[in-house]
Formats: structure tokens, sequence, C-alpha cells
């Protein structure tokens, strides 16, 4: 053990957070892990253990600010002290009482790191990244999986926050550490591609990586490598003929197009995603809504599934715009029942004719069978699954978010166990889940927020202001992570387990660092993760040398 | 030999605990002889701004602390006998260009001095973590103001050990600076080292008549009295003083504010001394707080402002040690 000070006793010291003073020749930084053992008077001994949150530096002998010039002209002698604030995270045994003043405090290293932070009682755990001391810092994956709790919750700074690349990074972890590989085998990950055609290239190396990131994954006891079992889907190109071709430009190989027939469309009550924005202008909408889904799933009803057109009325619907154009024909036969006003369906219908261009190439009547299976989403038979919809209307993009979630909370369900597990990794809470009003999707959200960690769907959810997301998927969340913060955001009550200290520092935290809260630890960590070690652009991926294959 | 099994606190004695009445008491207060015509004939006196000086490299400020922790009383022979747990202190602060300012040799001792002959050894008086330390001292029958100025001797004592013992920096190339009179130092310790004593009271007069008195006032900072010859009985104790002002005074202060005076051993001569003295005139200035930072203010150096309030610190919580030695002496004490 090696001492670096002792509690002070010129600041109350107190068995939650305590002063300590750094002795000469030593230091203490942020995030430092340290213990001190008090004596009881029955001669047993406390160990408390903390991580330093606070640090500071004074004169001691100088009375006013202006001394420091004195100081430094030598006519005023003064002494230096540095001190550090300590906030306990563990006390062993449970004694609640305060280190006495003069106590040393000692760097907690190997064992005693592990058991300051609670690692040793960890029986599964997952790499959530380094420590500033360039240690592991482990998650409890039995509050991850659904054992105890479940949900990851990721807020931060577009841009800054590196929300989406910690995901992908715990991901990563999740499925290559050997610890974690264990008990995630089988496990399937789903994650929405929001922004540029960044995760298209999650199966390839990254060619930037230097050897310093090596040692750093090296470190963390995983490979540095890329995703090793990827499906990439993506929507379709408009206006194709015959074969579907996905619509992605800097990769087309070995990219999924998805869609969905109109029949599934129909049958599965597909229609309320596309009223997804939770608009509540109409209250009557929801109304119209169901009453359309009613009527379509009813006339499709005994349709061979082998077909993706719909026979409606008679009359046979081979594309979107005739869904829409069919329903604007016989309106008085769809809504007729639902007694609900003509604004009411006149909206409606307003809304499915602009979400014509907008899903027409998603939701299609002329795919042959063997086309519906391929072009089907099936996240079982990979363990990462990338869906592009960065390039849809905002519209469409609603509509498969909401429809693959759902699906796979359905699959979840009528499946009946907990493994193997899903991740669900979703970017834009605030628009999926926001705090006021109602959709489908929130819906959807909620429901795996709520029931997923019995289900086995877990959430790493990511916004950029945790405030503005519905407070039960928060709330639901095991671990919460913040990058940066904006400053009026890092001092909502949402960012309590921050504490006045991490509030501040969220707001200047780097890219590649995050504050991550577990329920064991009462205090947040700060860790770092190494940059990606497989392509997130074209430009990254490592091109593969012709000639090693021969040689081979 | 035992505490006297009379020993008791004197409570109304306690108005003066903690304080013993300042250098004044290293002097009598008749006034001495002095011979103003070493440096320049006394009709000749005026203010002397010296020129620049080659002066020692660093400047060595030592001064001491002391304090009455509890005043007790016992009763020997229905006779009463005075006495006090003192504590003090002494150490230095060495003053380099450019280095940072540095503390150094403090050490603080405790006394239980008795107006009684025979008693000695030491006292252990617990005291929370620590145990203090109080070495008995007798000093036969006497009163209870020359108890409390054997507490100030000893501080003294303390402060020329440190100066003549070797443990602090020495020579050529060190001015020390002793706060208040040489008296009590040995003079070989001026020998290692070139000493002077500041006085920061001016208790005596030194200096009749009006032109020689004038002098004083009219020194602007950076000037210097002209040097007078302290007479003693003793040829060896004379010494060379001189008058400094290290800053001037706001109109509403008198204007002996900001005046001090050195003095150094004679037996150096006078060659010495001048230089000392041109070198008191132009760097003591430096070290002299503006009004406001500290109560003694500018006369109160900053070094030793600095130390005197470390070394009061190190002797400890007043009111926690004063409450120790209530429970000891409550306890039985040495009596025990």
């Amino acid at each position: 053990m090696s001492e670096v000070g002792r509690v002070l006793g010129t600041d109350d010291a107190r068995p939650l957070d305590f002063w300590v003073a750094v002795a000469e020749g030593h230091y203490l930084q942020l995030d430092d892990v340290v213990l001190v053992e008090t004596p009881l008077p029955d001669g047993n001994r406390v160990t408390i253990y903390g991580v330093v949150d606070q640090v500071r530096a004074r004169y001691e002998g100088a009375r006013f600010d202006s001394d420091v010039f004195r100081a430094a002209a030598g006519v005023l002698p003064v002494g230096i002290v540095c001190a550090a604030h300590v906030a306990v995270t563990r006390v062993e045994p449970e004694i609640f009482v305060p280190p006495l003043p003069g106590q040393p405090v000692c760097r907690a290293e190997g064992i005693q790191r592990e058991e300051a932070l609670y690692f040793d009682r960890m029986d599964h755990r997952f790499p959530a990244g380094l420590g500033r001391d360039g240690q592991v810092v482990w998650g409890n994956l039995e509050f991850l999986d659904g054992t105890r709790g479940g949900h990851i919750n990721i807020a931060g700074v577009s841009g800054v926050a590196t929300k989406t690349s910690y995901a992908l990074f715990l991901l990563y972890g999740l499925f290559h550490h050997p610890q974690a590989a264990e008990r995630t085998r089988h496990a399937r990950a789903v994650i929405f591609n929001v922004k540029g055609e960044d995760l298209l290239f999650l199966d390839k190396p990254n060619a930037r990586l230097d050897d310093e990131q090596r040692r750093r994954y090296e470190c963390l006891g995983l490979p540095a490598g890329p995703f090793r079992d990827v499906a990439l889907w993506a929507p379709p190109v408009r206006h194709g003929f015959g074969e579907l071709v996905p619509s992605t430009v800097s990769r087309q190989q070995g990219v999924t197009p998805y869609a969905w027939s109109l029949r599934e469309f129909c049958q599965r009550r597909l229609l309320s995603f596309l009223f997804a924005d939770g608009d509540g202008e109409h209250s009557q909408l929801p109304l119209a809504i169901g009453a359309a889904e009613r009527y379509l799933q009813q006339e499709t009803e005994g349709q061979p599934a082998s077909q993706s057109w719909v026979m409606l009325g008679g009359r046979r619907v081979t594309d979107f715009q005739d869904l829409v154009d069919f329903l604007q024909d016989h309106r008085d036969e769809v809504f007729g029942a639902a007694r609900v006003s003509t604004g009411t369906v006149d909206a409606l219908l307003r809304r499915l004719q602009g979400s014509v261009d907008a899903v027409g190439h998603l939701v299609r009547g002329d795919l042959s069978p063997d086309q519906q299976e391929r072009h089907r989403i099936e996240v079982r038979a990979r363990q990462l699954n990338v869906i592009d919809i960065h390039a849809l209307h905002d519209r469409a993009k609603r509509f498969v978010v909401g429809v693959v979630l759902r699906q796979l909370l359905q699959e979840k369900d009528e499946q009946g166990t907990r493994e193997p597990l899903l991740f669900v990794v979703l970017d834009e809470l605030n628009k999926y889940a926001p705090r006021e009003g109602w959709s489908p999707i929130k819906e959807v959200v909620l429901d795996i927020a709520e029931r997923g960690r019995s289900l086995g769907v877990i959430l790493i959810g990511a916004q950029q202001t945790a405030s503005e997301v519905e407070r039960r998927v928060v709330t639901n969340a095991s671990f919460r992570v913040t990058g940066r913060l904006d400053t009026a955001e890092a001092e909502r009550s949402e960012y309590g387990f921050l504490g006045p200290s991490g509030r501040a520092r969220a707001s200047i935290l780097k890219p590649g660092s995050m504050f991550l809260h577990q329920p064991e630890l009462p205090v947040p960590l700060l860790v770092q993760f190494p940059f990606p070690a497989w392509a997130t652009r074209p430009e990254e991926v490592a091109t593969e040398d012709p000639w090693s294959r021969v040689r081979g | 030999m035992a505490l006297p099994a009379s020993l008791r606190l004197h409570p109304w004695a306690s108005s003066y605990e903690g304080l013993i009445e300042g250098a004044e008491e290293d002097e009598d207060s008749q006034g001495p002889e002095v011979d103003p015509s070493v440096e320049v004939p006394p009709e000749g006196w005026c203010p002397r701004r010296p020129e620049a000086v080659a002066g020692p490299d660093a400047f060595l400020f030592v001064d001491g602390v002391r304090r009455v922790d509890v005043s007790v009383a016992a009763l020997e022979n229905e006779r009463p006998v005075w006495g006090l747990f003192g504590s003090y202190g002494a150490g230095g602060v060495l003053c380099r260009p450019g280095v940072p300012a540095s503390r150094m040799g403090e050490e603080v001792r405790r006394s239980l001095v008795l107006a009684a002959t025979g008693y000695q050894g030491h006292l252990e008086v617990p005291a929370g973590s620590a145990s203090l330390r109080y070495l008995v001292v007798s000093i036969g029958d006497k009163e209870q103001k020359e108890v409390r100025q054997a507490v100030q001797h000893r501080m003294r004592e303390l402060e020329a050990e440190l100066v003549a013992g070797g443990r602090l920096p020495a020579g050529d190339d060190v001015l020390v600076v002793v706060d208040g009179p040489l008296t009590f130092l040995p003079r070989w310790a001026g020998h290692s080292a070139a000493v002077v004593g500041l006085v920061k009271t001016h208790h005596r007069r030194y200096l009749e008549g009006a032109s020689l008195a004038r002098c004083i006032v009219e020194l602007a900072p950076g000037e210097r009295t002209p040097i007078f010859l302290v007479l003693t009985e003793r040829e060896v104790d004379r010494r060379f003083s001189w008058y400094v002002r290290v800053a001037a005074p706001p109109p509403f202060h008198h204007p002996l504010v900001g005046i001090v005076r050195l003095e150094t051993w004679a037996e150096g001569g006078l060659e010495r001394a001048r230089r000392l003295a041109d070198i008191t005139a132009l760097v003591l200035p430096r070290f002299a707080p503006p009004l406001g930072w500290d109560a003694r203010a500018p006369a109160n150096l900053y070094p030793v402002a600095a130390l005197e309030e470390h070394l009061r610190h190190s002797l400890g919580d007043h009111a926690w040690v004063r409450r120790s030695i209530e429970s000891y002496l409550y306890r039985g004490g040495g009596a025990a």
C-alpha cells in the first residue's frame, strides 16, 4: 500500500465523504481510488474506500490574496498544502463511522481497487472502459442482462459526446470479451444507423488504429478488430425494377435491402406507425387510424402468404399508392363504423397521401415469395444488425424504427425466454419517447423499458438531453452514462447521480470520455474508451493486402 | 522532586494569561548613556541615504513567541508561591532574492516556572493525541512579574541558541536580524555571522537633544540616522545603534510609526557597523507590510509576522492546552 496522505481534521470527516491532506512528494488527482482504515474502540478496523472527486491547493500562512506576490518575492514565508476530497464508495464492514483525522490514506491498487469499486463482487462482468489510471472499469453484467437490472441510458451533446461510439464499444465488449461473451454468446443486437453511412463498415478493420489504441484494447482484454458477425440492412432504391438494390452509396456489397409486403402491412396493422410523430392535435386521429387498420386487417384475412399484394374490396392493390387511393375511394366503408368526423378522416388521408413518397418503396406489393423472405428484417441470423435509416424521410424513419421494435418485442414475447438477449441501440430517444405526448413508438419504447428486462430486450438508449425523454424510460436504465453535457442541461435533476463536481466536469468532457454510473457504485466513474477498431467511414476501411492470401 | 502539593490554578491572574508585555521587558527603562559622535558630530546629524552597497545574499530573521498557558500558585510555609505554565518557541526565516522564503529551525519548549527553590524535573501533561512536556524551573522566591519575565528570558535564550548554535545558515553572506535587542545573545554569536538586533518599540529615549530627535522623525524610507554608541558599564556590552525608517507613516499616524532601531556589537568595529547600517536602511523597507496587513504593520516585517504566527500555532491551541493542564492538576498532577 502506498501512503499518499492523511485524513485532515480541519474539515469535517464524514462516513460518506472526507478530505485528505496530501503528503509532500505525493499527489492525488481526480478519479484516483483510495482507501483508509480507521480503528474502532473495540480494536476492530473499518476500511473505507473512495474516489477522489475534488482536489485543492492553497497557501498556508497567507492572509490576503495579494500575499502570493510577497511569497513570490521571497519576503513572506508560506507553506503549500494540497488536499483531496474523497467520495466514499464502500465501507467494510458496514459500520458507518467517519475516518478519524490523522489516519493514513493509501492509493487503492490491485485487489483493493477491485474492492473499492465493487468489481470483486461482480460474478459476471463486462468491460465498460478504461479508468483514468489505465485500468479496466467493469460493469456488472447482472445489472444489464435482466438478472437484477437492465438497460443503459447515454446522454450527451451531439458530435462531441460520442454516444453511438460508446454504445458500439459496449456492444463490442459484450460480444468479444471472454468474460462477457460467455453469457452473451447467442445474444443479438440491433442498431439503427441514423447519421451518414457511419455504421456500414463495422465489420471492417479500422486502418487508422495505431499501436497506442491497440495497447488500450489489450488492456481491456479485447481483440483490436472489427465486429465479427454483422448483418447490414438498408432501404431499397426507389423506383427500381426487379431485384431490390440497397440505396446505400458508399457500400453495396453485403448490404441487404429491407421492405415489407402490403399484405404484412395490413395484417400486422402497421399503419399506425406512419403517424408516429406524437401529434396530439387531432384527438380523434387514433380512432380513425384504428378503424383503417382494423378494416385492412379484416379485408386481407386469409389471403395467401406467398403474395405480397392484397385484394381489397375485389380490387387488386399492388403498391402503397394504390392502397392509399383505395382508402380514399372507400372512406365511407372504412371509417363509417368509427363515427369520426369528416375532418379527421381528411386529415388521415392527407397524411397518408403525404407518406406515399416516404414509404412507398418500403411497403410493396411486388415482392416474390422468395424476396419477401430475403428482405424481411431478421435479426436472429447475425450477432449485430445495422439497420440503415439515415436517408429516409423522417416519417419513414419513425415507421421503420417503430415497426422493427414492435416486431422484435413480439418475437421475444412469443419466445418467452430471456435468453438469448437482444440489445437494441436507439439514439434520439427524445424523438421516439418524448416526455410529452403519445405515439405508438413511445408505447413500444416504454414497453421495452418496463418489460424488456424480463423479456431479455435490453435498450441501450441515447439522447442529447435526458430531460426531454419520458422519465420512465430513463429511470428504468440501470446504467446511466453521460458524455459532454450542455452546462444548463447538466444542472437538471436527471443528472443528480453526477454530483456537483461531476456536473461541472461533464461540460468539459472530451470525446472518448464518459461518466458511468452503475447501481452498486454510489459515485459515477470516469471511463475512457479506445478509438474504434472497426471502420466508421469508407476512408477508414483497412485495405487488404492483395498478396496476403497468395502468400498465406 | 514532586510539585508543591498545594499547586492550584490562579484564576484571577487569568487576564494576563497569554500575554507577556513585549520586548520592553528586555530593557530597563532608564535612559542609557550614548555617544552620538561616533560617525558624525552631533551638530552634523541629519538623515543619511546610503548609496547602493554590496549586500549579503540572504537575510535570516530570527524571532520567538511565548505564552502563559496557565498561571498557578501554591502555598508554602504560609506564603504564596507564584508560578506559571508557559510555552515558548523560536525559529528563523531565510529570505533570498528570487527564492521562496522558508522557515527553519523552529522549536517549541514548555516550562513550569515556580518562584520557589528545589523543584526540578519534567511534567508530562496529557493533551489529546500528544503529551506536553514541561520542564520544571525553580527561580527562587520572586515576584509574579519576574515569573513572567522568566519565560521571556527563556525564549530569548532559545533565540540565542538558534543564532549561535550553528543550526541556521551563517557566514558573511547572511545577515541575521534578531527580533529585539541583542542583550541575550552571547557575543561570539556575532563572530560567525553579521548579526543585528531589531527593536520595534521606542520605550527608551536614546537620543536627547532637539536636533538628534528631529533627525529620527525626518527619516524617509531607505534612510538612516548616523550611528551612535550605546555606552554600558562593561566595555564588551557596548553596541552601535541607528534608526531606520522602513515605511512612511500615513498622515494620521505618529511620525515614529515605521521607525525601527537597530543595533550591533561595538566590538565588530565602526566600519562593519556602518556597512550593516547601510544595508539595513536599504533593504529592510522591502520587508515592511502595508498598513492593514497586520496590526503591528509596518514595523512587524513580513517574515517576522509570518514566523510568529506559525510559532504561535505550534504552541498548540491555548484553550485546549489550558484545559489539559486544568484536568492534569485536577487529577492530582505530579502529586499523584
